[in-house]
């Protein structure tokens, strides 16, 4: 049985788990930023995360303000910015007249930076989730006769 | 009469919009990182409005609850407004005035009891 | 709360109430002690009459506030406890001054003339 409960947390919810996500692609990258094979031929793309805010679900009503659900992944997408060519004729992936390789576009500053953003977000959603948590047990406290 | 104090009608209303402005306030941290996302915020003039002119009528409270586009943030390169920091601070004293009413409600209750019971 | 005791209790509430009916006229249940007076508009038996209905009427609200709650249609936590403690607090208020009227009636009938 799934009731339909607090869906205050719901919110916060979303948001660790699309900065989360985030997190994973991230790291992702970071792990592939120097792999020139990938599974569909050619070097690594970087990959990003596609994120949305949720929209007013008609369904949900009650006491609560409307349309606040969160935030949506829409999916992960490659940057299909232009790939890096770099000289390097020993490479087993250099083409064998220029001698370049082509790389990934994968920044390590740019990723470093996402990656503390998504993890400070994180952080921030969970605060969120324990502030609700905690409402809800000073709110119950009234029902025991303490404040 | 029903025994309540004035005071309770007033506070179970802010209580209620502390618990409405989480929301807005988790919403903001939750797209943080959304591109073109606006930063919203609880109308609190609206609530305040509310609480003078119409504090007896449940049904008007929600809708005294507005939410509104935060006023006065920078936007990033991805078209967010959200400022991390400010939320936080906001999500903060939220959770202080939540706490504050909610305790000051249950002393208003214990006050009424003793009264009540003599 | 016990429901049954609740409805209970409203119901002796309401024989009180159809017992003070017949003395409406008299100095005892008139405010102001105006003796004769055949239908007195701001009698006793109103004022608990009234006082019946509001606490009724929060034991309603706060039965249906948690309904909505357990099936999932509202679930402000704030919302449902406030309707609960505001029908606890009511519903205390309106044992005592029960307890308080049965004893003054019992009082009252004990006396002889």
């Amino acid at each position: 049985m799934s009731m339909n409960l607090f869906s205050g947390a719901d919110i916060s919810a979303s948001g660790m788990s699309a900065e989360r996500l985030r997190m994973e692609v991230v790291a992702n990258n970071i792990a592939n930023a120097n792999s020139t094979q990938s599974a569909d031929g050619g070097p690594y793309r970087r990959q990003q995360v596609v994120f949305s805010a949720a929209l007013d679900d008609a369904r949900r009503s009650g006491g609560s303000v409307s349309g606040l659900h969160g935030v949506n992944v829409l999916g992960k997408q490659a940057d299909m910015s232009e790939l890096p060519q770099i000289h390097n004729p020993g490479h087993p992936d250099a083409d064998p007249e220029t001698g370049m390789v082509t790389m990934p576009n994968v920044q390590l500053p740019n990723e470093m930076v996402d990656l503390i953003t998504a993890s400070r977000s994180y952080e921030a959603n969970l605060k969120a989730l324990t502030s609700f948590k905690q409402m809800i047990e000073q709110t119950l406290m009234l029902l025991r006769g303490g404040a | 009469m029903n025994g309540m104090t004035s005071q309770y009608q007033l506070l179970s209303n802010a209580i209620e919009f502390a618990n409405q402005n989480h929301r807005a306030i988790s919403q903001n941290l939750a797209n943080v990182n959304t591109p073109n996302y606006e930063a919203q915020q609880l109308s609190f003039e609206q609530f305040l409005k509310h609480v003078e002119t119409s504090p007896e009528t449940e049904g008007d409270l929600l809708r005294s609850f507005q939410l509104e586009n935060t006023p006065g943030l920078a936007y990033r390169s991805d078209g967010n407004n959200v400022d991390l920091d400010r939320e936080l601070a906001n999500l903060k004293k939220n959770d202080l005035a939540h706490q504050t009413l909610t305790q000051l409600l249950g002393s208003q209750l214990k006050i009424m009891k003793k009264a009540i019971s003599g | 709360m016990n429901p049954i005791a609740a409805s209970s209790a409203i119901g002796q509430i309401g024989q009180l109430q159809d017992a003070t009916k017949i003395g409406s006229g008299s100095p005892l249940t008139t405010p102001g002690g105006g003796a004769g007076k055949a239908n007195s508009p701001g009698g006793f038996a109103d004022l608990v009459s009234h006082f019946v209905e509001q606490t009724n009427s929060d034991q309603v609200a706060a039965d249906s506030a948690i309904q909505d709650f357990a099936t999932g249609k509202n679930d402000n936590v704030q919302q449902v406890v406030l309707a609960m403690t505001n029908a606890d607090m009511s519903f205390q208020l309106f044992m005592e001054i029960r307890n308080h009227i049965i004893d003054s009636y019992n009082e009252l009938m004990r006396m002889q003339f």
